[in-house]
């Protein structure tokens, strides 16, 4: 057997010589991530969220109208299925059939009826209402409008108060994704100071500290969110009922973090290469910023995406059952509150559109969490 | 009864398909010890865990490789043909071929009592009831030298020191009664006084056994002791292989003579240490040639860099890879 | 070698208590994994500390370092000279030594077995130790450079990031690092090579003594020799001595000038290496170097049968710890603890019946 002659290496030998020394001058981070892709269902799920996150930020721009606006002509609306063809032929641009109202028979009950006849075509970046994007930036053009701008499409359908739930939907991604972030990281910032100061002392102050997080965890929850939630004065506006849900959903989520973060700590603490630096003289703040860390960041990120799903559900549970956000302002669980009667799931099923929203949020999450664990451990070289 | 030939392993990792096992032949007879030497990276461990399909999933054998095994009752199996996760492999592992590693907690399970594994074990392979199982599986840790094995039997694997873990494990092994033993560096983490009593034990059970064993480590002298052939391996390949005697009394191959010159004596006590210059290759730099001749003082360029050194056989029950043995590499030195 | 005394350890006892919880109470029971311990390291010597598990060898390096703390005993370091014998200090009287500590280092001795947190810190530039275990002692998230670094930077004993690096250039290159390697993680290099890097890291201060805890028994057997080498050529240019602990005596008997022999928590001997090794005095000893297998198929492997198992440090024997497992013990044995004595200039031994022993090998 003869081999390649040692002076000259072949392109695909230097090639791999050049991602080994790449692979060893790594830094841990690089590690993971590089693990971290491999996982497809997480990068796939990963893409989701992102792509939801984005369609919350721009929440203004993607929604056609305004997440209180009624379209008095279309209550109760099924949604309306854009179109590239009917029975009078095809068109490259979308379009959906002309709505009017008649008012049925048996049920008294207003309906719409699309007319075969009428095309409003459809056109992305069209004109619509005006509104400021995140609040400040003035905008009048939409993702996707209506060339007939009296005409109004609703791709999602409409409420009982002719609300698009599509509008809607996406400010409601806007502040459910929001809370699930602010709500988070109140709990992890209370969580590092109580589980690091119990990890890192150990002894009588891990102990005590130990107990009161046992307490708070094991306060029930839903008694105690409607004591808060009768507790919120009435008159509070919108904005501040949202931060204090926030800042609930924060008081309450650090124990389980807590113990995370202290189980963790008391593990680094007797690593050799902590005893190292104690022994090369650094100082407590050093040992804990540099090396402990760092240590256990990768194994808390981890923990802190799984944080994201409970906190979504437990803002959207408590909407929907009345205690948390009130309208007008939109979240999945306010939506949802809407669809709460056997009469939704008879006749305007698609108001529970928003609850794919929720599955695929925590789900995305969950995945996203189950390939970070995988991908975070530093010891692991096997694929 | 064991015939391996040209066994290769490939693994697909994050720094690309490592090849740590190439082209590697030997064979065990039965009642014999053979020894694997080597250092870490030499591939001894993965050889050997391929002879039971213990590999992880991202590996793969080489077409090339045979693995010939004969059971006890005289048929052949083919190793390397059988399926990972066959029926066959599960009656072969502990029946056929037992396996004891460094460390003995690797092999018990510490929520079920020592006795509890090894009843379980033996009537697995044995097929008898529980009471001629318990029997048995006293009898057996009395023979390692576990004393008290009536009460011993029913402790827990933490329960026990590291010594008596060790004989434990080598007790569960035997229980299912196999015909070649393959110990994994199993006193690497003895104390030097266990481990000599270990070794002992070793050396009689397999006279009274008449069982072949495989034993794998890194210390010389321990193979002195208790292997009657020995074969070094160097970075997936066997470099040297004979009869122990004969191998540490005259090396044949650079590395074993290294390695040989390495080892500290309490007799050599004023004189610098020789190690073996330069460093191990990573299994995913494998050097062209002879795996060996970037740390070899007696290289010989245009050869060893080029071309992997067949075996040869410069004496009966001897086999070398080194050129220097060959007419080529006589008439270029 | 500079014959002066460098640490003296005195009647070092290291005591945990164990508790054993019952339904309700609690038992208390001492494990005295170092009991009594008696030795000094002088200057530029390697003092080889062998022994099994449960003999306490580990512990008595840490607690030599404080990184356990002992719970009686003296552990005096000599710095250069004479003694001033400082004792605990905190809080006021600590500030103002603070001001004489660098004439501390240069010109006194100090009691480290009884000094507080902050002190200690200061002096952990003088010691350190270099761990068994080369994947779990280096930080997997931080570069060599920074690894090796590390004492300097933590200690605040250097802080110009220039001669940082220039010292850790040095150390490297002494080590045989390189560049190179400065700049990669933990995650790239062999046993080897990352106890190298352990190497650089505990010399980097220029210490006085370093404490080598099993750091070569996970080694291979040529990079061991590379090592112990490297170890050596160290000693030779920085003058630093060594505590050099570990369980196989082959590899100690080269490192060291003197080896010291432990057994559940005591010493049994100590002398210099090769008396230690053709003369031993204790059946212990003696049983050990017989069970060492010799890479000799002619060689006599005889080992001295010793009954039963190494004993729990927590059920330790009474009177001398080895009386139940030693060939040789009589009815004193088991009643009386043997006393540390020098049996001959400089070769200490714990047994009742030393003299009468003669355990001699041949010298080849």
């Amino acid at each position: 057997m003869v081999d390649a002659t040692p002076d000259v290496l072949s392109a695909a030998e230097e090639k791999e010589r050049q991602k080994r020394l790449k692979y060893y001058s790594a830094s841990q981070w690089t590690l993971i991530w590089w693990r971290f892709r491999r996982h497809k269902a997480a990068i796939v799920a990963g893409s989701f969220l992102a792509l939801m996150a984005v369609l919350g930020l721009f929440a203004e721009f993607v929604a056609p109208y305004g997440p209180t606006s009624r379209d008095t002509k279309y209550i109760d609306g099924a949604p309306q299925m854009p179109m590239f063809c009917d029975q009078n032929g095809c068109s490259l641009q979308p379009f959906i059939h002309g709505v009017s109202t008649k008012r049925d028979p048996v049920t008294l009950r207003a309906i719409s009826v699309s007319d075969p006849d009428k095309r409003v075509y459809i056109r992305f970046f069209a004109k619509g209402e005006a509104t400021d994007l995140l609040g400040f930036i003035p905008i009048d053009r939409h993702l996707f409008g209506l060339d007939d701008e009296k005409a109004k499409l609703h791709l999602w359908g409409t409420d009982d108060l002719g609300r698009d739930v599509f509008s809607r939907t996406m400010y409601a991604t806007r502040t459910s994704l929001s809370i699930g972030v602010m709500g988070v990281l109140i709990s992890f910032v209370l969580a590092l100071l109580i589980g690091g100061i119990a990890g890192y002392a150990g002894g009588m102050t891990d102990n005590v500290i130990q107990r009161v997080t046992e307490v708070v965890r094991v306060v029930p929850i839903i008694p105690l969110y409607m004591g808060l939630a009768a507790a919120m004065p009435k008159e509070w506006s919108t904005t501040q009922v949202y931060f204090a849900m926030t800042l609930i959903l924060g008081l309450f989520g650090w124990p389980t973090l807590a113990r995370r973060i202290r189980s963790q700590l008391l593990s680094i603490r007797n690593e050799d290469y902590v005893v190292a630096a104690r022994l090369a003289g650094a100082r407590p703040g050093r040992i804990i910023g540099q090396h402990m860390l760092p240590s256990f960041t990768s194994f808390i990120i981890v923990d802190l995406v799984i944080s994201f799903p409970y906190m979504i559900l437990s803002e959207t549970a408590l909407s929907f059952v009345g205690l948390g956000l009130r309208p007008p302002t939109v979240s999945w669980g306010v939506l949802l509150q809407q669809a709460q009667s056997v009469r939704v799931i008879e006749q305007t099923p698609w108001l529970f559109i928003p609850a794919i929203f929720v599955v695929g949020a925590v789900l995305a999450f969950t995945v996203i969490g189950d390939g970070l664990r995988d991908a975070a451990d530093p010891y692991s070289e096997a694929s | 009864m064991l015939e391996v030939e040209n066994l290769s392993i490939s693994f697909r990792t994050d720094e690309g398909l490592i090849t740590p096992v190439q082209g590697v032949s030997f064979s065990v007879e039965k009642g014999k010890t053979l020894g694997l030497v080597g250092e870490s990276g030499s591939g001894k461990s993965i050889s050997t865990k391929a002879l039971m399909r213990l590999l992880p999933g991202n590996s793969t054998l080489s077409p090339e490789t045979r693995i010939r095994y004969t059971a006890k009752d005289g048929r052949e199996i083919k190793i390397d043909e059988v399926k990972p996760g066959a029926r066959a492999l599960r009656k072969l592992r502990g029946g056929e071929i037992g396996m004891i590693f460094q460390e003995p907690m690797a092999s018990f399970s510490p929520v079920y009592t020592v006795g509890n594994q090894m009843i379980e074990t033996i009537r697995l392979h044995r097929g008898v009831g529980k009471r001629e199982a318990r029997d048995l599986a006293v009898e057996m840790l009395d023979k390692v030298g576990i004393s008290n094995a009536p009460e011993r039997i029913d402790q827990y694997p933490h329960e026990l020191s590291g010594g008596m873990r060790q004989r434990a494990m080598i007790a569960l092994a035997l229980s299912a009664g196999p015909a070649l033993l393959i110990a994994d560096e199993p006193t690497t983490a003895l104390d030097v006084t266990i481990q000599a009593q270990v070794l002992e034990l070793m050396r009689d059970l397999q006279r009274d056994l008449g069982m072949a064993m495989i034993f794998i480590t890194h210390d010389l002298g321990v193979i002195a002791q208790i292997a009657d052939e020995v074969a070094v391996m160097y970075l997936g390949t066997i470099v040297e292989r004979g009869p122990t005697r004969d191998v540490i009394r005259s090396p044949r191959h650079p590395y074993t003579q290294g390695l040989l010159k390495a080892i500290p004596s309490v007799d050599k006590l004023h004189d610098r240490l020789s190690p073996v210059p330069g460093d191990i290759p990573s299994p995913s730099e494998r050097p062209s040639g002879c795996p060996f001749h970037t740390r070899c003082s007696e290289a010989l360029t245009g050869l060893c860099d080029r071309t992997v050194p067949d075996e040869i056989s410069p004496a009966p029950d001897r086999a070398v890879r080194c050129w220097l043995h060959t007419e080529e590499g006589r008439s270029a030195a | 070698m500079n014959h002066d005394v460098l640490i003296e350890v005195k009647n070092l006892e290291v005591r945990f208590p164990i508790r054993k919880k019952k339904l309700f109470s609690s038992e208390v029971r001492q494990l005295r994994a170092v009991d009594d311990v008696s030795f000094n390291i002088r200057r530029g010597e390697t003092v080889g500390l062998v022994g099994e598990s449960g003999s306490g060898k580990t512990t008595v390096g840490r607690a030599i370092l404080r990184a356990i703390d002992p719970t009686g005993g003296e552990v005096i370091f000599h710095a250069n000279g004479q003694d001033t014998d400082l004792t605990q200090a905190e809080g006021e009287e600590l500030r103002r030594f603070r001001q004489h500590m660098n004439m501390v280092f240069s010109e006194g001795s100090v009691k480290l077995s009884s000094m507080g947190p902050d002190r200690l810190r200061l002096f952990r530039s003088k010691m350190s130790l270099v761990f068994q275990d080369p994947y779990s002692s280096l930080n997997p998230r931080m570069t060599v450079r920074d690894i090796i670094a590390e004492p300097l930077v933590a200690s605040g004993m250097m802080k110009d990031r220039e001669a940082i690096d220039a010292r850790v250039r040095d150390i490297a290159g002494r080590c045989k690092l390189n560049l190179e390697h400065l700049r990669r993680f933990p995650h790239a290099f062999s046993g080897g090579q990352r106890q190298r890097i352990c190497i650089a890291r505990a010399l980097v201060s220029r210490p006085d003594f370093v404490v080598c805890d099993e750091s070569v028994s996970a080694l291979d057997v040529s990079i061991q020799a590379e090592i112990v080498n490297l170890l050596k050529d160290l000693q030779d240019e920085m003058g630093v001595a060594f505590l050099f602990i570990a369980h196989d005596l082959s590899v100690v008997a080269q490192m060291s000038h003197r080896v010291a022999v432990m057994y559940v928590g005591k010493f049994v001997e100590y002398a210099p290496t090769e008396r230690l090794f053709f003369h031993p005095r204790h059946p212990y000893t003696h049983a050990l170097l017989t069970a060492i297998p010799q890479a000799d198929p002619d060689a006599e492997f005889d080992p001295i049968r010793l009954e039963g198992e190494i004993p729990n440090p927590l059920d330790a024997p009474s009177g001398c710890r080895f009386h139940s497992r030693c060939p040789f013990a009589r009815e004193r044995c088991s009643a009386d603890t043997p006393e540390w004595r020098e049996i001959a200039p400089d070769h200490h031994v714990a047994c009742h019946f030393a003299e009468e022993f003669d355990f001699s090998r041949p010298q080849l």
